[in-house]
Formats: structure tokens, C-alpha cells, sequence
């Protein structure tokens, strides 16, 4: 102990180095290195440095990810069980004026009909667009099947939605040493038990593995290989990164960087300037530094958005208005993530920061805008001071209808 | 204020009136318990704007005086110091010392003028009850109060006020119960109050023993004594909903059901079942019911077989389990009775012989199943 702490850290490199090394030959002596590491009271410096170096060392180029990404999803399901609408522009939401897309078809899609567009512009591109009530029961269903297919693999699986997953491989409990080979093997049982396709990514880190599933989507995948990264990073162009939406990327633009080539040029103090924090995140995006494990355990508890004005607010016309507009935004989280609620919240904060917040729960699953606008609206009304000038409004659904499979049957209510 | 208190009953008393103070809220005043010395007798008062109260005790008064103490902090401090007497005392820039022979302990107190008054009760009546009886009553009801504050009439118990009767009546919507007592006579109040259930869940902790209570009920709020205890509250201003034409007394397939056995048989099985939810099937044919329960979550599903006394045609319902124990645990006789229609209308539950001066009724609302 009193050794470590005593030899420099350019010594410990080196003898660390050699324990990857070893690990890379024999697990077992790493398992035994790291627990020496751990129980030695190494300063923090030593600390940080050596973890450093297992992140770079172990993690980054050993570990083996797949995106598993459902076909167009709902629309899917709605035309494999009617056979009618195959071939047919689909979407799955409702038509009405303020309804949104929730799932389009491939054939929705070529006339630019996308998920989470206003129905009114859907209709708009696609006058013949086929309209379709979700079946959410069924979709969850399928989501199960498909996860218990997951499981035979791996038990580090990152469900971001129903259909669509992140897998660790890199130690899998069929002992398979291709990615490759396990991504056909899901797609091909996904396809035997569910009678609908997938498209998988596979790369070195959750980042490239999103964007390969994308590349020979509907109903392929696509390996980047460690050797390649750099490569394809390099010549992917920047809207293409994840987190890279219509506005940076203009001011990207702006900047002269259309490819990740011309981004890697860029110095990370110039990045942090023009892009504040999120330009670290660019920097080694780029390079293709992506460390975030794959999380099993990541439901989602609730959905929420919330609103600081200006000026603080007493007039109920104005008020109305933002919650309004909060719905709207809640409303459209609640459809990129596929889920609803029971319970919706209102937080009122005050001029003088005091907070009150006001609840009310359905015994059914808040899901149309309509009724989400209309709960909002009327919790406002009842907030305890209607006199006080407000700084913010917050809303949040919970009571998420995420974490069940079962379809849960309607609680009947007392007509008083 | 400065005055010396037996630490044991200053303790117990402290312990009591913070069940008063808000653990949330917006006024920072109301996290205070507020201290008033006159000659020997201090009264403390406590208040989350909805329930307040107010309690004297007798003390040995040094220098008369009021300010608010911060409950939490004063609390912990009394319950742990390990002598017999503690005094306190605040100083004039708002320091409040609590002194023990060990030493001293030192916080910031509020000027009392910044505590809320004690509420006026306008035009009240006093009705008076026995304290089992209304024990019983609070106990039964409270179960089923709803908690949506969009349904604020519901946030409390109704309570029906008649010569010679006193009922109780609570619902969320899916459960329902109104129990009702003729052992009461009412001198010179009839009329019905919605009191909310913080206060009526507050005043079970003070219901032990025999004797009888006298409840003061206003306007806007209601008041009990106790001792030397008033716990007030403001009551629920809204139109209760007409609970009577809702309640299905016509129901005809009538099943008798063992109160306990039904009760752990659900509770068995709604391990498995859906864990929000908690939905399960009751399937009743002739002379025997058959519970059963299926989850996708956990895989898991579970069936269980209860003899019933039934005749008529067979029916299949679906329930909460949660509700459906609460209600049948409110019942104390060993068979109850529930008394159904179609899958899909309210249920009627009630116990298979009443007591002696009491009715207890409620409803369970299903849950609609796949096929119904």
C-alpha cells in the first residue's frame, strides 16, 4: 500500500499497463488487480488516473453495442393485423385538428408524413392517409416478446421506448463473439414471433449504434467496425449527430463545419465558446468517445415541462395562454416517449418563490391533448392564491402507463 | 417569555400539536409552534391554515411573553435532552434559548404577530356524540375519501346531521361508504358539513376511553374540546354530490360471501396481479367464486376457489382487490353480502346483519373487463 502511494505515477502507468495487458489475456487477474486498487488507499489523483485509464484502456474498444430499432412501429402492427392497409399510407393517431402523428407507414412517409407531425399538415401532404386508433395494449405485447428475445442475449438492456433498444453483447450469455451474427439472430426471431421487422446498429458505443440502425433501415443492419469509426465519423454529416437538431446545425453551418471532419478541426476551448457545455459532448462525440453504459434499469417515473416568465404574471388571460403552451409541450414529450398518464401536476411558484403544487388523478390514462389542456386549465383555476402575481407554471403527467404490460382495464366510477 | 416545564409533559405535548404543522408549505410561519405565557399557563398553538390547535398547560412562569418556535428543531432538542425540568426563554432580539443543567440551545424565534389568528366561528351549534361511536364512524368512512383536487367536495367526510341520527358519508368514486348511527340525538342542530379528513384522521388519536364529545360546528368551520385541547378546522364549502340516487338497492343476484376468507383470498392473489392496478376477476356461479389474477410484468398469475352462498346466474366481475379489501375489512360480522347487477354497474356491499343502532352500506365500482 505504502509502496503505490510511494512510486510516482509514471511508474504505476507502467505497471498498470501491463495489468491490462494481463486482463486482456486473463480476466481473473483483473477482477484481483481492481480489488488491490480499491482496498490500497491510493491517493485521489491515483484514483482518477486509473480509472481514467480503464475507461480508455477496457471499455471504450471492447465493448460491443447493438440498437435494435422496430420498422415503423406501430403503423406495422396496424397492417399486419389488418391486411387491408398494406401497401397503404398509414398513420397511427388522430385526425383531429389538434391531433398529432404518433407512427407513420413506409408509404405514409414518401409523401413526408412523419411521427409527431400535426395531423392537419399530415393530411395536408397525404390526403389519402389512411387513419388508425393506437392500440397501445397490443404494441406493449409485442415490446415484451421482443424484449424476452433480448434477454436470451444479455440482461444490460436500455429500453428507450417499445421499440426500440440498446444491448451490451460484449459479454453475452450464448458466448458468441460477433455482434454481427447476434443482431441477425434477434432480427431473424423478431421476425419468426412477431411477423415484423427490425433494423439493428452495431458499433463501439451506444452513439454509433443509433446511427448505424438507421442507415440500411427498413429492415437492415449495419456494422461500424472500431477500425472504421474514424473514417465514418469523419465523412457522417452534422445533422447526423445525435443532439445536432435544425438550429445548431445551421449555426454549425455557420461555422464552416458541414461533416464531422470539419468539427474535429475545431479546438475544444473554440467549442465550449460557441456551444457552452454541450460542446464537450461534440468533441468527443467526434472522436468517437461515447462512454455511457448501457442502463437496464431506466424507466421513466414522469414527464413534465415547466415555464419562468420575464415578468411575473397575474392576468388570467395571459396565464391561460402559457398553460396552454406547457400542455402542448407536455403533450408532445408524452408522444416521443410512448407514454401517458393518471396523474397530471400543476406547480405554481409564485413572485415571493412560495410553491404550491395542485394534483388531480383519472381513473383512465389522460390521452388526447384535449383532456391534458382541459385538467391543466382547471388546476390553474383552483390554485390557492388567485391573487399573486406567478413567476412559473410547471405541469407533469405521471402515473406513467410504462412500466405495464398487462392492459389494465378501465376502473368504472360512481355517475354522482 | 421565560418559564420552566417538566420536560416529559412539555415533550408529549410538543409531539402532539406538530401533527398540526405542515411538513410543506408556502408560509414559513406555520413550520413554527407558537408559544404564550401568562402567568403560569402556557398555550401552544399550531396551524397549517386548514387545522389548527390549541392547547394550555401549566408551567412555572417566569416572564410573560409570545413568540413562534420552529417545531422541528424544538422537537428533537426537548425529546432528546435527559433531564427531568428544561426551561425556555426568549430574548429580546428574537433568540429563543432552550436551557437544561448541561447547558443551552439557541435558535431564531418569529414575532407571534406573524401567526395566523385563531379562526371565528360564526352561528355554531354543538351536537354531542360518544366517542366510540364516532371512533367507529371516522374509521369506516375515512377509508374511501377521495384525493383529486379537482373533486374538492370530495376531500372529506359529509356528515349528516338529523334529530335522532348522525351518518357519514365518503366516496372517491370507486368506492363508496355512508355509515349511520340512531344511538344520537341532536338538541338543536340538523344540517350537513363536509369536514375534511386531515382533521378527522387528527381527532382518531383522541378517542380513547369512554365519555362523550362535544363537536362545535359553524359556518365555515367546526371545533372540538378536549381537555385541554381544541383542534379546530375549516370545513368544505362545496355541494356534496346527491350520493342516494346512485346507490343500486335494487340489485338482485345477491351473494353471500365469508368476510375473512374472501379477504385473504384477495389479498393472496393480488400478489400477482398488476401491481398499479391491482385488477382481478371474480367469476360467481352457483355456490362457489373463483378469483383469478394475470400480469405480464412479472409473468405471473394466480387462481383461487372461495365457497359462496349463491344462486343465481352466473356473472363475471372485475375489481380493484385493493378497494374490494379495504371494503370487506370494514366489515364486522363473520358473512357479508354483496349484492350485484350487470359486470358493469356498482356493486352494493354490506355486512349480513347490522348492528344495533347502526346501518353501514357502500359500493364498489368494477373494473371493465376485456370481455364485458
Amino acid at each position: 500500500m505504502l509502496l503505490i502511494s510511494l512510486i510516482t505515477e509514471q511508474t504505476f502507468s507502467k505497471i498498470f499497463y501491463f495489468i491490462i495487458d494481463e486482463l486482456r489475456r486473463s480476466p481473473g487477474i483483473f477482477i484481483g488487480a481492481f480489488f488491490y486498487i480499491r482496498i490500497s488507499e491510493i491517493s485521489k489523483t491515483t484514483g482518477a488516473f486509473v480509472y481514467y485509464h480503464i475507461m480508455k484502456e477496457i471499455k471504450e474498444p471492447c465493448r460491443k453495442i447493438i440498437h435494435i430499432d422496430m420498422d415503423a412501429f406501430y403503423a406495422s402492427v396496424e397492417q399486419r393485423d389488418h391486411p387491408q392497409y398494406r401497401g397503404k399510407p398509414v398513420a397511427v393517431g388522430s385526425p383531429s385538428k389538434r391531433g398529432v402523428i404518433a407512427a407513420a407507414s413506409y408509404e405514409a412517409r414518401e409523401y413526408g408524413v412523419r411521427s409527431a407531425m400535426p395531423s392537419v399538415l399530415a393530411i395536408r401532404k397525404c390526403p389519402d392517409l389512411i387513419f388508425l386508433k393506437p392500440r397501445f395494449h397490443i404494441y406493449k405485447q409485442i415490446s415484451v416478446q421482443i424484449h424476452r428475445i433480448f434477454s436470451e442475449y444479455t440482461d444490460l438492456i436500455e429500453p428507450l421506448s417499445l421499440d426500440e433498444a440498446f444491448l451490451d453483447v460484449t459479454i453475452n450469455k450464448k458466448n458468441l463473439k460477433s455482434a454481427t451474427h447476434i443482431a441477425q439472430e434477434i432480427r431473424d426471431k423478431i421476425m419468426d414471433q412477431t411477423n415484423l421487422t427490425a433494423s439493428a446498429g452495431i458499433s463501439i458505443n451506444k452513439f454509433l449504434a443509433k446511427i448505424a440502425s438507421d442507415i440500411n433501415k427498413p429492415n437492415g443492419m449495419y456494422l461500424i467496425k472500431p477500425e472504421e469509426v474514424d473514417t465514418f465519423l469523419c465523412e457522417l454529416p452534422i445533422h447526423k449527430f445525435f443532439g445536432v437538431g435544425k438550429v445548431t446545425a445551421q449555426k454549425m453551418n455557420n461555422l464552416g463545419i458541414y461533416i464531422g471532419a470539419d468539427l474535429r478541426r475545431i479546438s475544444l476551448e473554440e467549442l465550449i465558446r460557441h456551444f457552452g457545455k454541450t460542446g464537450i459532448y461534440y468533441y468527443n462525440v467526434v472522436r468517437g468517445q461515447d462512454n455511457r453504459p448501457v442502463e437496464p434499469s431506466r424507466i421513466r417515473k414522469s414527464i413534465g415541462a415547466e415555464a419562468t416568465f420575464y415578468n411575473d404574471i397575474v392576468n388570467d388571460d395571459i396565464l391561460l395562454n402559457h398553460i396552454e403552451s406547457i400542455s402542448e409541450d407536455v403533450w408532445s414529450r408524452m408522444l416521443r416517449a410512448n407514454v401517458f398518464g393518471k396523474t397530471l401536476t400543476l406547480k405554481v411558484k409564485y413572485h415571493d418563490f412560495t410553491v404550491n403544487t395542485h394534483s388531480t388523478t383519472q381513473s383512465n390514462y389522460i390521452d388526447t391533448q384535449e383532456e391534458l389542456f382541459t385538467l391543466a386549465k382547471r388546476l390553474l383555476e383552483i390554485r390557492r392564491f388567485p391573487d399573486k402575481p406567478i413567476r412559473l407554471l410547471g405541469l407533469s403527467v405521471s402515473n406513467l402507463n410504462n412500466s405495464s404490460v398487462t392492459k389494465e382495464f378501465e376502473q368504472l366510477c360512481l355517475n354522482l | 417569555m421565560h418559564f420552566s416545564a417538566e420536560r416529559a409533559i412539555l415533550n408529549e405535548n410538543i409531539k402532539k400539536i406538530s401533527k398540526v404543522v405542515p411538513s410543506r408549505t408556502t408560509m414559513p410561519i406555520l413550520e413554527s409552534i407558537l408559544f404564550t405565557l401568562e402567568g403560569d399557563e402556557l398555550q401552544l398553538r399550531a396551524t397549517d391554515l386548514n387545522v389548527s390547535m390549541k392547547m394550555v398547560l401549566e408551567v412555572d412562569g417566569i416572564q410573560d411573553g409570545t413568540i413562534a418556535v420552529p417545531a422541528t428543531i424544538l422537537q428533537q432538542i426537548v425529546n432528546q435532552i435527559d433531564e427531568d425540568k428544561i426551561q425556555l426563554k426568549s430574548e429580546e432580539d428574537g433568540r429563543v434559548k432552550i436551557i437544561s443543567k448541561k447547558g443551552h440551545y439557541d435558535i431564531n424565534g418569529r414575532p407571534a404577530e406573524e401567526f395566523p389568528s385563531i379562526p371565528v366561528i360564526l352561528n355554531s351549534n354543538t351536537i354531542e356524540i360518544n366517542k366510540e361511536i364516532l371512533n367507529r364512524m371516522i374509521r369506516k368512512s375515512i377509508i374511501a375519501v377521495g384525493r383529486d383536487e379537482l373533486k374538492p367536495a370530495l376531500l372529506g367526510v359529509l356528515c349528516e346531521v338529523k334529530r335522532n341520527e348522525i351518518k357519514f358519508v365518503a366516496t372517491d368514486v370507486h368506492k363508496f361508504v355512508a355509515i349511520k348511527n340512531t344511538n344520537f340525538t341532536s338538541e338543536d342542530f340538523e344540517g350537513s358539513v363536509i369536514i375534511p379528513e386531515r382533521f378527522l384522521s387528527l381527532l382518531l388519536g383522541y378517542l380513547s376511553g369512554d365519555g362523550s364529545l362535544k363537536i362545535e360546528i359553524g359556518e365555515n368551520h367546526i371545533k372540538v374540546e378536549l381537555d385541554n385541547y381544541l383542534i379546530y378546522s375549516r370545513l368544505i364549502n362545496e355541494q356534496y354530490p346527491d350520493y342516494e340516487s346512485v346507490i343500486p338497492y335494487d340489485n338482485d343476484k345477491v351473494a353471500v360471501i365469508d368476510t375473512v376468507e374472501m379477504s385473504s383470498t384477495l389479498k393472496r392473489v393480488s400478489i400477482f396481479s398488476n401491481q398499479k392496478t391491482k385488477q382481478i376477476s371474480l367469476k360467481i356461479q352457483k355456490d362457489k367464486s373463483i378469483i383469478s389474477t394475470l400480469s405480464y410484468e412479472n409473468y405471473s398469475s394466480a387462481e383461487e376457489e372461495v365457497k359462496i352462498d349463491y344462486s343465481a346466474e352466473d356473472i363475471e366481475l372485475g375489481f380493484n382487490a385493493e378497494y374490494f379489501i379495504q371494503l370487506l375489512d370494514n366489515i364486522d360480522t363473520v358473512n357479508a353480502v354483496l349484492k350485484m347487477d350487470t359486470p358493469l354497474s356498482p356493486n352494493l356491499l354490506l355486512p349480513e346483519e347490522q348492528l344495533e343502532d347502526e346501518e353501514l352500506l357502500m359500493i364498489i365500482m368494477p373494473i371493465r373487463l376485456e370481455n364485458s
